[in-house]
């Protein structure tokens, strides 16, 4: 995969607070990358440097092999979805998605009929004269994504576009984007503070905390084998284990956890053996026995949520699991004799 | 009587002082000066007005001067908005304003038997009708600056002399009418004359330096070298020469006019009396010299004695009574016609 | 509940109001500032007079001059504070309004030290040599018009301040994201938005404008009659409190009839926007 956008080692300050602190990202052609953290970790900072709002103090951005790094926004030919959609309150929904088209000098009957298409695309061709105060939040959504993309960007910004949507909408949306963007096969970034959200939409996410990327990979990866406590704690619930690296072979790392029980893991970046480390594991991942495979304890309660259980146990060396079981199959009870176990490929292995 | 035995001597001595303190109320009340609410030119003259006359005033009669600002039109017109329920007892007024405030019945008639010095006053300053005498008065002649005009005007007509083009303004929104009168006494010896003021002024208007406003306006002009000369009054000149301008008075051969202004009892005050004293205190010759040295008012008292250097600056008594009055009946009764054609005729031809 | 916004407005606005029309429609009596009658003679002297027509005129020429003077110097000027970092920007703004505390004589005589023949202006260009002669700068319409607009500069800079400051950055960035270079973001999106604080300030300083009185008074040298000025000396100089009523009166409708027009005029413009 080819990168279409590089970040490299981009640095921003405000006054003394650091908002983004050397990143390094590249995005592939086509490729839907998620910008994911909490409030204030600098991933808003770091798209309004690729959109050109904001000039980085140190580092690069190149965008299909050019540096971008100081060109003016309006150079930049690129796309941007804002949050509450900024959308140009005085002008009406056609307006707005030939606003682009307007500026780049393009004769008037071509712009009709781009917009036209471009409406039509996010099935608004029938809103196309009403102004945006007179367009649900949905609708606004659309029109915002389609004057983004009428202008055939390079590259489609999305800064938290679905976060003023209800939660029903907001799921609605996430589905009608990626399929939006699939069809083009346009690159993009999008900036969420969801995590579920963040999951469903992007190829690959980069989980950044403090202006800093924690770790860059598929939903799948960064979900299931964090490597740092932080990113383990931010995408769920989440068990942490406490243990020591026992064996080191390549990647596969032997760790014997508290009272003694050896497990396996993997680590993109092998510890030291001996070292102390902590095993991050989902509690859909762990599956409760009551045969002597894993690791041994006690059950605590059981609480019934329909869809699923959620089992409370505590290993025989006094540690807290939880662990979420389908209601069929064995059934554990409070005091019961249990064994805790979970696939090697599921744990997560946290260097400290 | 219980009652009495209870009582110390400390609480016997305080409840005797208490009775005394409020017995002595009343007598601390009536030995508080009474407040007379006075009508007032503001700024410079206040001051002047305040140390040379109103200071002496409250001394001597146990008042409490309370000044309301204005100009004499402002006042009038304020005793006349407020003539249901007047809040002044006493204002300034000139000669024109005066015939209005007695025609429209807003002043009291004081009596002369009970003005100090009166017998020793001049007698063109009393009002035959028994209204307020004028206090003080100065002359309207020729004011010009010393340090530009080598010879100055001798008369009012010499304002005409082509070697004064550019030098020589006239009073504008608030003077025109004075001028006419004036103008048409000096070419025609009768004020009635106004067609060939108005000619004359015409002719005049296209070589004056401007026209002049309030006195800080015409004060401003002449400092900075707008105008040089204009018919202006003999106090405020020596006021202004106190402040550093440069200017000179000159009574011009036809005669001055004379310019006197009076401190008038509204109608519906209850301070006749104080009215009264305060007239008698602008007639002490032992004030007037400050009066004459600070504001160039020249002694309405007869018997007032100027130190020499004083009474150089001033018009003699021989200027004084070769000056005239102007006719405030043909000024009041045709000031709306002359102002439309002043307006209309001579403000356009006046360059600024 | 309903009773005390009312007698306010009876006692604050309406009564003065009343006053003053009543006055205008009476006849002065001999000897009186205003008669008892009802009558029309004012205001038909006033229509039929061409001095009182043509003053009218210059006043609402100098009214509207202002205000563009005005618009032309404070809408850069308020562009410029919402950019300004905050900071700056509370430098600026009390820099621009700091003149209001300035007593408006004392910035008459500054202007006139500037303006005048042998002032400071023209004794520049000459010593340049741009010109031969003064140019005639004040004591005419001109230096109304710049006075009068310095004066209002701060009320035009807050009205449109006050409508640029709710317009989103982010509008400003999505038109820039589209290619819109720095210029056209302000006149695609910036000015079309500010509108109403762009129309609000011009109406505030005109309606201002036409009634200042000490402005046009020093800064026109007593050669330049306006409205006020001529209904002043009705009351200050021939005590004839009914012509000069019915001088106010005839200002006030002119520039309710003014600005009641310009009113429904932008109203159109902006439902026409809003409907395009």
């Amino acid at each position: 995969m080819a990168a279409d956008l590089l970040v490299q080692g981009v640095t921003r300050r405000f006054g003394e607070q650091l908002a983004v602190d050397r990143v390094d990202l590249a995005v592939g052609q086509g490729e839907f990358l998620g910008l994911l953290g909490p409030s204030g970790c600098g991933k808003t900072t770091l798209l309004r440097m690729i959109a050109g709002f904001l000039v980085p103090d140190s580092g690069r951005i190149i965008c299909a092999g050019q540096d971008i790094t100081t060109l003016p926004p309006f150079a930049r030919n690129l796309g941007v979805v804002f949050q509450n959609y900024a959308l140009f309150p005085h002008m009406t929904a056609a307006e707005n998605v030939g606003y682009g088209l307007k500026v780049r000098g393009m004769a008037r009957a071509e712009i009709v009929t781009r917009v036209k298409a471009a409406l039509d695309r996010v099935n608004l061709a029938h809103a196309a004269d009403r102004l945006p105060g007179q367009l649900s939040g949905g609708m606004q959504q659309r029109v915002a994504l389609a004057r983004a993309m009428v202008i055939e960007p390079r590259i489609l910004l999305l800064d938290e576009p679905l976060s003023a949507l209800d939660k029903n909408l907001r799921e609605e949306m996430q589905v009608e984007l990626r399929l939006l963007q699939q069809r083009v096969g346009i690159t993009t970034v999008f900036v969420t503070h969801d995590q579920e959200e963040a999951m469903t939409l992007s190829d690959r996410i980069a989980v950044m905390q403090a202006g800093r990327v924690m770790q860059l990979g598929t939903p799948e990866e960064v979900y299931r084998r964090p490597i740092s406590r932080f990113v383990a704690t931010f995408l769920g619930t989440t068990n942490l284990l406490e243990g020591k690296a026992a064996r080191v072979a390549g990647n596969t790392v032997t760790v014997a956890l508290e009272g003694g029980a050896m497990v396996e893991a993997s680590a993109p970046v092998p510890p030291t053996p001996g070292s102390p480390v902590q095993l991050a594991v989902r509690p859909e991942s762990i599956l409760l026995r009551s045969t002597p495979e894993g690791v041994p304890g006690t059950v605590e309660d059981v609480l019934f949520q329909g869809h699923r259980l959620i089992a409370l146990f505590r290993t025989d060396s006094g540690q807290e699991l939880r662990s979420y079981m389908p209601p069929s199959g064995w059934r554990p009870a409070r005091g019961d004799r249990a064994w805790a176990s979970w696939p090697a490929a599921e744990a997560g292995l946290i260097q400290a | 009587m219980s009652l009495s035995r209870t009582l110390t001597r400390r609480q016997t001595l305080l409840a005797g002082l208490a009775s005394g303190v409020m017995l002595a109320r009343p007598r601390i009340a009536s030995a508080a000066p009474t407040e007379f609410v006075m009508g007032v030119n503001g700024g410079a003259a206040y001051r002047n007005l305040y140390n040379n006359v109103l200071r002496h005033f409250e001394a001597r009669h146990n008042a409490k001067v309370v000044p309301v600002f204005g100009s004499g039109s402002e006042l009038l017109n304020r005793v006349l908005a407020e003539r249901s329920r007047p809040t002044m007892d006493c204002f300034v007024t000139f000669q024109g304003a005066w015939l209005v405030g007695k025609a429209e019945g807003v002043l009291e008639k004081v009596d002369y038997n009970k003005i100090p010095h009166i017998d020793d006053v001049h007698d063109f300053l009393k009002d035959p009708d028994g209204y307020a005498p004028f206090v003080n008065f100065g002359a309207w002649g020729i004011v010009y600056n010393k340090d530009t005009v080598r010879t100055p005007p001798r008369s009012f007509k010499a304002l005409w002399d082509r070697a004064y083009d550019r030098k020589v303004m006239l009073g504008g929104v608030y003077h025109w009418q004075i001028h006419l009168a004036a103008f048409a006494y000096a070419w025609t010896g009768d004020q009635k004359n106004i067609d060939v003021a108005f000619d004359k002024v015409k002719e005049l208007a296209p070589r004056l330096a401007g026209l002049y406003g309030l006195s800080s306006d015409t004060q401003s002009k002449f400092q900075q070298g707008i105008a040089d000369i204009a018919p202006w009054y003999s106090y405020t000149a020596q006021r202004v020469r106190q402040l550093g301008v440069p200017v000179a008075f000159q009574m011009p051969e036809e005669g001055g006019f004379l310019y006197p202004s009076a401190y008038h009892a509204v109608k519906g005050t209850q301070k006749v009396e104080l009215v009264e004293k305060l007239i008698g205190t602008f007639y002490d010759p032992e004030l007037q010299p400050g009066l004459a040295r600070e504001d160039g008012f020249i002694p309405s008292n007869k018997k007032t004695v100027l130190p020499a250097a004083v009474a150089a600056e001033l018009p003699t008594m021989e200027e004084v009574q070769r000056c005239h009055h102007w006719d405030w009946a043909l000024i009041n009764r045709d000031e709306g016609a002359w102002l439309n054609r002043w307006n209309a005729e001579v403000r356009r031809l006046v360059r600024g | 509940m309903l009773g005390l916004p009312t007698a306010y407005f009876l006692l604050i606005v309406a009564y003065p109001l009343a006053n003053l029309v009543r006055m205008g429609f009476s006849r002065p009596e001999r000897g009186r500032v205003f008669g008892e009658g009802v009558s029309l003679a004012n205001y038909v002297e006033i229509l039929t007079s061409e001095l009182y027509l043509e003053t009218l005129l210059v006043t609402f020429r100098i009214g509207l001059l202002s205000a563009l003077c005005a618009l032309a110097l404070g809408l850069p000027l308020a562009l410029y504070i919402r950019r300004a970092p905050p900071v700056l920007r509370s430098v600026i703004v009390f820099i621009t309004i700091a003149p209001i505390l300035i007593s408006i004589v004392v910035r008459a005589y500054g202007w006139m030290v500037l303006l005048s023949n042998r002032g400071v202006v023209n004794s520049a260009l000459m010593n340049l040599g741009m010109i031969d002669r003064p140019l005639r700068l004040i004591f005419n319409e001109t230096g109304v018009v710049i006075g009068t607009a310095h004066v209002l500069l701060p009320f035009m800079v807050l009205a449109i301040l006050g409508s640029v400051q709710t317009i989103d950055r982010a509008l400003e960035d999505a038109a820039a994201s589209l290619g819109a270079r720095p210029w056209r973001v302000v006149f695609d999106v910036v000015l079309p938005l500010a509108l109403p604080g762009i129309a609000a300030g011009t109406v505030l300083v005109f309606i201002l404008a036409v009634g200042s009185f000490v402005t046009p008074v020093l800064l026109g040298g007593q050669l330049v009659l306006t409205l006020p000025m001529a209904a002043m000396q009705q009351f200050n100089s021939t005590f004839n409190w009914a012509f000069g009523s019915a001088l106010v009166g005839v200002l006030l409708v002119a520039v309710m009839a003014t600005t009641l027009l310009f009113d429904r005029v932008l109203k159109r413009r902006l439902a026409r926007l809003a409907a395009r």
